[in-house]
């Protein structure tokens, strides 16, 4: 990796902050990625993920349930 | 960069640039810069310096308020023992699972919530979203709870206390740089070591400790369904969906690069050891509560400083209160910014600190108002604050496994990863940290709709 020096004038910092950033740190030249293809056994797999994260949602609500009745 | 450039208005020079490059590029070519530099100079403790942050920040970020609430009331009610080996096991999986945001940021320059949007689609990316906005909007009160309870230790009214935080979070995030906020925000998360004077104070038995990691022991009560909870709750502390955001996000706001992934370990590594070091302290800080069998089952806040001072005196409670402050504020600090990273990441608008008001109001606007939106929840009179308190680290690990599923199939992908992409043993231990959570969400709920299976 060379050493391009110090920017000392507004013209040269463009060209300086072009060499320093990798070229997809520059916020204008990012190229989305595009989807990737899910495979069945991964689209499986989110949605049983999907089906756990409801279903503990209830089992919270039933703890939260059983946790206010001890209270009372 | 002379002096000159330096004092340039990046805001002015920016205008005049190409107009490709922003001011956020030269914020980040200016950090980058001086990076390059020492690595050139190759100034190792140097190079470290400028490289910490996120790692650090994640991890302190995590013993927030809840958190530590959580591990006090672990000493009051076990003791020395059993949870502190755990909690040291937990802060590992938080290390193996966060060390994959800072390969991720690094190689693809993108934080997570733009990765799982481009890669998976906006159905995919919705239920991950979804999950990370209410998580944090109820970490974020909780966090404001924990700034109340902290000051209230001081008299100060919860107004101010609230008011006084989201001002401060104001302020750093309006500093419009990504390194000015990291450095505010690393010199407040140091703080979090406070925890371990307060642990000396406490006279604990060294030779006590230092069984307890070999032994995994001793389990005071046995298994029970509030060692499950409790086990729910220290998980709940360590591992959480905002923290993959956060660090990813940060990790590419800061301008990591691949080059820099030996010293986003480093500094990941280190957060876990420091995390660590101060929850097992404050576990050991409120074991006098279990020793003289003091209830502390309804504690919040600021209550465990007050019953802490016949055992570790005026000093080591003001000590436990400031500590319970700086958990909150530097926990608000990080997850109000990982909303706003995501906001940004997946409205495709602006999403880094280095940006000017102008050009990423809408990313500050987000940033603010989730502060905001905490704080004045946590001053309504009879907000059921106790009720968010208790659920937030439970449902945090509930939100886990499917963040790490995420996590681990884009760190697999290697059309994006390249050389980077997870390994045979970095599966193996993502996978094993994956099932760990599950089966801890499972057992927890089967002694949910089974209570009379163990004893309480």
């Amino acid at each position: 990796m060379s050493d391009i020096g110090e920017p000392s004038t507004l013209d040269s910092m463009g060209s300086w902050v072009h060499e320093v950033l990798e070229p997809d740190q520059l916020t204008a030249s990012k190229m989305a990625y595009g989807r990737r293809a899910l495979s069945p056994g991964t689209l499986v797999l989110l949605w049983a993920l999907r089906v756990y994260v409801v279903f503990m949602v209830c089992i919270i609500a039933l703890a939260v349930w059983n946790a206010l009745h001890a209270a009372a | 960069m002379n002096q000159l450039s330096m004092d340039l208005n990046p805001e002015a020079a920016a205008i005049n640039l190409d107009a490709a490059v922003t001011r956020e590029d030269l914020q980040r070519a200016r950090d980058r810069w001086r990076v390059r530099r020492h690595r050139t100079g190759r100034r190792d403790w140097t190079l470290l310096w400028l490289l910490i942050g996120p790692g650090i920040l994640v991890m302190l970020g995590e013993n927030d308020g809840p958190s530590m609430i959580s591990y006090a009331t672990t000493g009051a009610t076990y003791g020395i023992g059993f949870f502190l080996p755990f909690i040291a096991l937990t802060f590992a999986m938080a290390f193996i699972v966060q060390e994959m945001t800072v390969r991720l940021g690094a190689a693809t320059k993108r934080g997570h919530a733009e990765l799982i949007y481009e890669r998976f689609g906006r159905f995919w990316g919705f239920f991950a979203m979804g999950d990370l906005v209410v998580g944090n909007l109820l970490t974020l009160v909780t966090e404001f709870i924990a700034i109340r309870a902290g000051l209230g230790f001081f008299g100060v009214p919860p107004v101010f206390a609230v008011l006084g935080a989201l001002l401060l979070n104001i302020g750093v995030a309006l500093s419009r740089r990504y390194w000015t906020w990291e450095r505010i925000v690393l010199g407040f998360a140091i703080f979090n070591v406070i925890f371990v004077p307060v642990a000396i104070l406490a006279h604990p038995v060294a030779s006590e400790v230092v069984r307890s990691f070999f032994a995994w022991g001793p389990l005071p009560g046995g298994v029970t369904s509030g060692f499950i909870l409790m086990v729910m709750s220290n998980i709940g502390a360590t591992v959480t969906p905002w923290m993959l955001f956060f660090q990813q996000s940060a990790v590419v706001d800061k301008g990591l690069t691949t080059a820099d992934i030996r010293h986003g370990r480093i500094d990941t590594a280190l957060g876990a050891l420091i995390a660590a070091v101060a929850a097992i302290a404050t576990v050991i800080a409120t074991t006098p509560l279990f020793l003289h069998h003091v209830d502390a089952s309804t504690f919040q806040g600021a209550d465990f400083a007050t019953a802490l001072v016949p055992y570790v005196g005026k000093i080591g409670a003001t000590l436990f209160a400031l500590g319970l402050f700086e958990a909150g504020l530097v926990a608000a600090l990080t997850i109000s910014l990982s909303s706003a990273y995501a906001f940004g990441e997946v409205t495709g608008s602006a999403r880094s600190l280095n940006t000017s008001l102008r050009a990423g109001w809408p990313f500050y606007a987000v940033l603010i108002a989730a502060a905001a939106m905490a704080a004045v929840l946590v001053l309504i009179p009879n907000a059921p604050l106790v009720f968010i308190t208790i659920i937030v680290n439970v449902i945090a690990v509930l939100a886990m496994p499917p963040a790490i599923v995420f996590l681990l199939l884009l760190v697999n992908d290697r059309e994006i990863m390249g050389n980077h992409a997870n390994t045979f043993l970095t599966n193996f231990f993502g996978i094993g940290v994956t099932v760990l959570l599950v089966l801890a969400g499972l057992i927890f709920a089967i002694v949910t709709v089974f209570p009379k299976l163990l004893p309480t």
